[in-house]
């Protein structure tokens, strides 16, 4: 099917766009430009704080991830399930609604160390998810056989279990080291400056001008080295589970005496994550009272957020569809370079991907000017990655065989497409769709630089009102947000259960 | 669904005759939507308005040129609309428009006109300082002696305005210097209302603030300035500058009647009792027409002579970019 | 000698129990299987022999020494007992060789050469050493397990369906090699498996579970030809069983006259005859007819109607001489015929 190719192809080109866009930026701009740009202090400030926010929250994220994941799935913790969901719950809560929360009830918090402990709390369950996945999926028989040749638990736990769960610790530290990088809302709310918040000053100072430019030259190098050091820790490994004998439930870990300390930890933790925002939340919507919740300005911002998601979601699954597709069906070099950039692009931050969007519009493309077009290229580009791993696992689910059996029951190659892998795909499809909205949902920089005249989302008015600090009139906006997430959360956590198996 | 985006793209949809104004607004847009709600009960016209900060604005219509869709520009300071104005993209105000406003408040070049006014202020901890201990010039706030001591909000409009006057009375070189002290000396704020804020809680001594964010607050439940109070610099000092918002019609406007009715109104009687009865605390520049009377009068203020259309938000920028401030 | 002792073991897991006071001994340098049917419980024992888990009740002691009383238990990994597991449980994120050296301490200047001999002494290429277990196949990885296990010369070495994902005829190879190696080291050995010919070829010891209860040990010829009921006697291999009057050591039955062993019993009584004992020889006066014929290579099934029977028999020939159906048999026993108590 040439079609699929071509569509897969283009969606590829596009998704290279935002790199091109820095790439002529730098050149455009001339070396002369960039060193008075880039090689300057306030750059090794902002490269130093960021290094250090990924460097300190990284390793935070994956001991916390891995002791949680260890105690709800290998221990005898009371209530052990119950707190797999406290821990994942947090995901219902964007990163800069946990800003706001802690920022009440702690208002001098800022800088590195505030950086890190709200990075800590807000992204701790993109780590925990993948870990807890993996540790569910271990053969309990690997650390038996080791505790046979000798190791007592600790060695068998640094020496079988720890190796194994590198690839969901790389995932993880992945996913959670992208966010850091384009984090705006959380780190403007802490006066931690990052490269993030330091283009979207310039933007807001100077607009599209070179200085924002450069800044995201030198995010985007950050962002690039994060992948390398990711497919250098990943490593050409492979961690098949060998022979086909089913993976038992191991006999859980008697947690004895450290029953206490663990359950204060994770009643700290949970407080921390869960508790502070939902209670500041709670405070905020009671002083504000019924006056806080503005239907006319409460009821637009609820429907466009809602057709943004719904558009964008739809959007990028059906951008998504054909790569992934040829990813199952006919994987190839060509095709997985391809593929690449697609996620490269949608390791960028917001920030990047709007201001090449704003540019490029704004020079070459008016008609598409600060049009909803332009914005949901954006959000399609961001989250490409969001869909295309859903619908390859489900396409995976749906083999060839199929398709080659409804062609002999008679169906054109069509229908026989229709009537199989897209049915079958269709669940994960429908996942795809919900991850992206969600992501369109809580998203504020490139909304915010991209939103047509007159538009207003959740995020950004929770923003407006946040930034101008009536923390009341921003309460309804938040609960809303953080209520659509709920249920994708539920889907997220169930989802990752199933894959492991149970 | 592909209705609904259709009209998201371009909502408010319905509108007494033709379709509505698109406003650029950077001014707060608490005060926006009190102006506008105003204007279109009188003359039933819709308008659209996208939000953003003075200089994001300004550069964004530079940016567009002759295709921006924006009809009418309103800041919150002077350097955005100088800015716009440099470049031609402004359409001349007939007089009377530019006759609603003391001549004091209008630029030289009669393309845009002021439509409010603020005054830079020291916000302090009332708790820490003697009134003798205040600083005597905003110029004194660059020396060793306030290390640690003052925050501020550089990636603002505001702030960067009061640079722009800095620059304008001082010169480039004086200006960078007390920039780079500033970069050592003061804490980074996002926001006005933050630095009150931190001020408040005794996070940091004192700040550079517009004065309404005080009045504004005091006149709500005070939770954010109960501690503080406000130290005017006067003496025509550049710390005393009072920045003029202004407001005007793009050469671009397809509709410029229209246009021109809004900034006519904002700058007239409606827009300037808003200023006077509303929430804003923003001072009227209206000829005769009276601001909040709990503010210190603007005449008091002893601010030093600017003329707004000369103030250089790009010059701003990139000297607050060498300081590392940006 | 007892080298290891099973006493009472009983372990429950929720309303299941899976171990019912079992009583088992192994003799030291000697080859146990542990046979029975999944869920008999024969994962649990050997489980609890390697101190995965703990007995409820009972006590396993190893060479003299107390390992689990019910109260407290050794852990596994200072118990010096070698496991390989089904399905070899290579580590995956470790080469062939680090899997094979993982037990030896690193500071060992002797570990590389050590490892190279492990190898070597369960027939494995070294050119494999420095692959992943993913790249092997699966009679390899069992090697690599095995060598992995003896790498720590463990007093006892427990073997967890180890053959049973292999080929048919890997299978017996793989069998006689285990068995050779633990001869010439010397290492006692159980083995849990659900297959009899596997159990029976084995060991030295036979012990059939069934529902967490030990049925019968002993040695594999004894439980063959004397299993202690008629469900075990199927269970070990194909079972002739008929009911005969037993009188003064002769049995009266469908085949004429048979001696049975133990004499002492009187009366009716179901007799087992395993096929070997039986011969079919064409005889156009015998009381038997062949009514179909089930070729299979070295092995022929006849199903046989004999006069006075009511259902036909079905018995396994030896295939040297195919006979054809209609073709009418006698019926000759050599050896006696086992009663099956009840």
């Amino acid at each position: 099917m040439p079609w699929m190719e071509g569509a897969a192809l283009l969606v590829s080109l596009l998704a290279l766009l935002p790199l091109g866009f820095i790439a002529f930026m730098a050149v455009d701009a001339g070396w002369s430009t960039i060193q008075a740009l880039v090689f300057r202090p306030r750059v090794g400030e902002l490269l130093g704080n960021t290094a250090l926010l990924i460097l300190l929250t990284l390793p935070i994220c994956a001991i916390l991830a891995v002791a949680l994941g260890w105690l709800t799935e290998r221990t005898d913790l009371p209530g052990a399930r119950v707190w797999a969901w406290l821990i994942v719950a947090p995901l219902t809560v964007p990163a800069f609604v946990q800003g706001y929360a802690w920022v009440t009830v702690w208002p001098s918090l800022h800088g590195p160390f505030a950086g890190v402990m709200m990075s800590v709390i807000a992204y701790l369950a993109f780590m925990y998810l993948p870990v807890a996945a993996a540790l569910r999926w271990l053969d309990p028989g690997l650390e038996e056989v080791a505790a046979s040749l000798g190791d007592g638990p600790w060695r068998v736990f640094r020496r079988v279990v720890l190796p194994q769960l590198r690839l969901a610790l790389c995932g993880g530290a992945l996913l959670v080291g992208l966010h850091l990088l384009g984090e705006y809302g959380l780190f403007a709310m802490i006066r931690f400056d990052t490269f993030t918040t330091a283009i979207v000053d310039q933007f807001q100072s100077a607009y599209d001008a070179p200085a924002a430019n450069m800044l995201g030259g030198v995010l985007v190098l950050c962002c690039l080295a994060l992948l390398g050091a990711d497919a250098a820790g990943r490593g050409r490994r492979r961690y098949a589970r060998v022979g086909s004998g089913p993976a038992r439930l191991p006999p859980p870990h008697r947690l004895g005496l450290w029953r206490l300390p663990c359950l204060a930890l994770l009643t700290a933790l949970t407080a921390a994550s869960l508790g502070v925002p939902l209670l500041t939340l709670a405070r905020w919507l009671w002083f504000g009272g019924v006056g806080a919740w503005r239907p006319a300005e409460l009821g637009p911002a609820f429907g466009e957020t809602v057709l943004l998601a719904a558009a964008g979601g739809i959007l990028t699954v059906a951008a998504a569809a054909p790569m992934a597709w040829l990813s199952i069906r006919q994987p190839g070099r060509a095709q997985r370079a391809l593929e690449g950039c697609n996620y490269v692009a949608g390791s960028l931050p917001g920030v990047v991907i709007a201001l090449a969007l704003v540019t490029v519009t704004v020079r070459v493309a008016l008609p598409l000017y600060q049009t909803v077009t332009t914005i949901l290229v954006a959000y399609m580009l961001l989250f490409l990655p969001r869909g295309m791993l859903s619908l390859r696992s489900s396409i995976a689910q749906a083999p060839v065989e199929l398709e080659q059996a409804a062609a002999s029951l008679g169906r054109p190659p069509l229908a026989a497409l229709w009537a199989t892998t897209i049915r079958v795909a269709a669940p994960g499809a429908a996942a795809g769709m919900a991850l992206v909205s969600l992501g369109i949902t809580n998203e504020l920089t490139a909304t915010l630089m991209l939103a047509p005249n007159g538009v207003q989302t959740l995020a950004t008015m929770f923003w407006a009102y946040s930034s101008e600090i009536d923390y009341a009139a921003a309460a309804p906006y938040a609960l809303i947000m953080v209520l659509f997430a709920l249920p994708l959360t539920v889907l997220l956590h169930v989802q990752s259960r199933r894959m492991a198996g149970r | 669904m592909a209705g609904a985006l259709f009209a998201l793209s371009s909502a408010p949809a319905q509108s007494a005759g033709g379709p509505p104004l698109t406003l650029y607004n950077a001014q707060h847009v608490a005060l926006a939507k009190e102006w506008i709600e105003g204007f279109t009960r009188e003359t039933g016209i819709a308008v659209t308005v996208r939000n953003g900060d003075d200089t994001e604005l300004g550069n964004q219509i530079l940016q567009e040129g002759q295709n921006s869709p924006a009809d009418v520009f309103l800041t919150e300071n002077s350097p955005a609309m100088a800015l716009v104005d440099n470049a031609g993209l402004f359409r001349p105000l007939p007089a009377d428009i530019l006759n609603q406003v003391e001549p004091g408040f209008r630029p030289s070049s009669g393309r845009w006109v002021g439509i409010a006014a603020r005054s830079t202020v020291f916000v302090y901890d009332k708790r820490k300082f003697d009134p003798g201990t205040l600083p005597r010039s905003i110029m004194d706030l660059e020396q060793p002696a306030w290390r640690s001591r003052w925050a501020a909000s550089p990636s603002g409009a505001d702030f960067q305005a009061i640079v722009s006057a800095m620059l304008e009375l001082k010169g480039s070189a004086v200006t960078l210097a007390w920039l780079k002290g500033m970069k050592a000396n003061f804490s980074a704020y996002r926001g006005n209302g933050n630095v009150l804020k931190a001020v408040n809680a005794g996070q940091v001594e004192g700040g550079i603030i517009y004065h309404y964010y005080w009045f504004v607050d005091q006149a709500k439940t005070a939770e954010n300035s109960g501690n503080t109070a406000l130290h005017y610099f006067r003496h025509q000092d550049p710390g005393a500058f009072v920045s003029l918002s202004g407001g005007g019609v793009l050469a671009s406007s397809k509709q410029p009647d229209k246009a021109l009715a809004l900034v006519k109104w904002i700058s007239g009687k409606g827009g300037q009792t808003v200023l006077k009865t509303g929430t804003s605390y923003e001072y009227a520049v209206g000829v005769g027409a009276a601001s909040n009377p709990k503010l210190v009068p603007l005449a008091e203020l002893d601010a030093p002579n600017v003329d707004p259309s000369k103030l250089n938000s790009k010059q701003v920028t990139d000297l607050m970019t060498q300081a590392g401030l940006l | 000698m007892s080298f290891l002792v099973l006493h009472g073991l009983t372990k429950r897991y929720g309303g299941t129990l899976a171990l019912d006071n079992v009583d088992l001994t192994v003799a030291a340098g000697s080859r146990t299987a542990v046979v029975g049917p999944s869920g008999s419980g024969k994962t649990t024992l050997l489980r609890i022999i390697a101190g995965f888990e703990a007995p409820d009740r009972g006590r396993v002691v190893l060479d003299g020494a107390v390992l689990a009383d019910g109260r407290t238990a050794l852990p596994a990994h200072r118990r010096g007992i070698g496991v390989v597991a089904q399905d070899g449980a290579l580590f995956p994120h470790l080469t062939v060789g680090e899997n094979i050296g993982f037990g030896l301490p690193r500071s060992d200047p002797g570990r590389s050469r050590r490892i190279t001999m492990l190898a070597e002494q369960v027939g494995l290429d070294t050119a494999m050493l420095a692959r992943r277990p993913d790249q092997l196949s699966g009679g390899q990885q069992q090697r690599v397990a095995l060598a992995r296990a003896l790498a720590r010369a463990p007093r006892l070495m427990l073997l967890d369906e180890p053959f049973s994902a292999l080929d048919t005829g890997l299978r017996a190879n793989m069998r006689k090699v285990v068995a050779d190696l633990m001869e010439e080291a010397g290492i006692a050995t159980v083995l849990v498996t659900h297959d009899q010919t596997e159990a029976l070829s084995f060991a030295h010891q036979v012990a059939v579970l069934r529902a967490g209860r030990l049925v019968q040990a002993g040695e594999p010829r004894t439980l063959y030809a004397h299993p202690c009921d008629r469900e075990l006697a199927l269970f070990l291999g194909d079972a002739l069983l008929t009911d005969a009057e037993v009188v003064d050591g002769i049995a009266h039955c469908l085949f004429g006259i048979v001696t049975v062993a133990g004499g002492s019993r009187r009366g009716r009584a179901e007799i087992m005859l395993r096929p070997e004992q039986v011969t079919l020889k064409p005889d156009p006066a015998g009381p038997g007819i062949i009514t179909a014929v089930e070729f299979g290579g070295s092995t022929c099934v006849y199903t046989v109607r004999i006069d006075g029977s009511p259902t036909p028999i079905t018995i396994r020939q030896l295939a040297s001489e195919v006979l054809r159906p209609t073709t009418a048999v006698r019926i000759t026993v050599t050896g006696k015929a086992h009663i099956l108590p009840g």
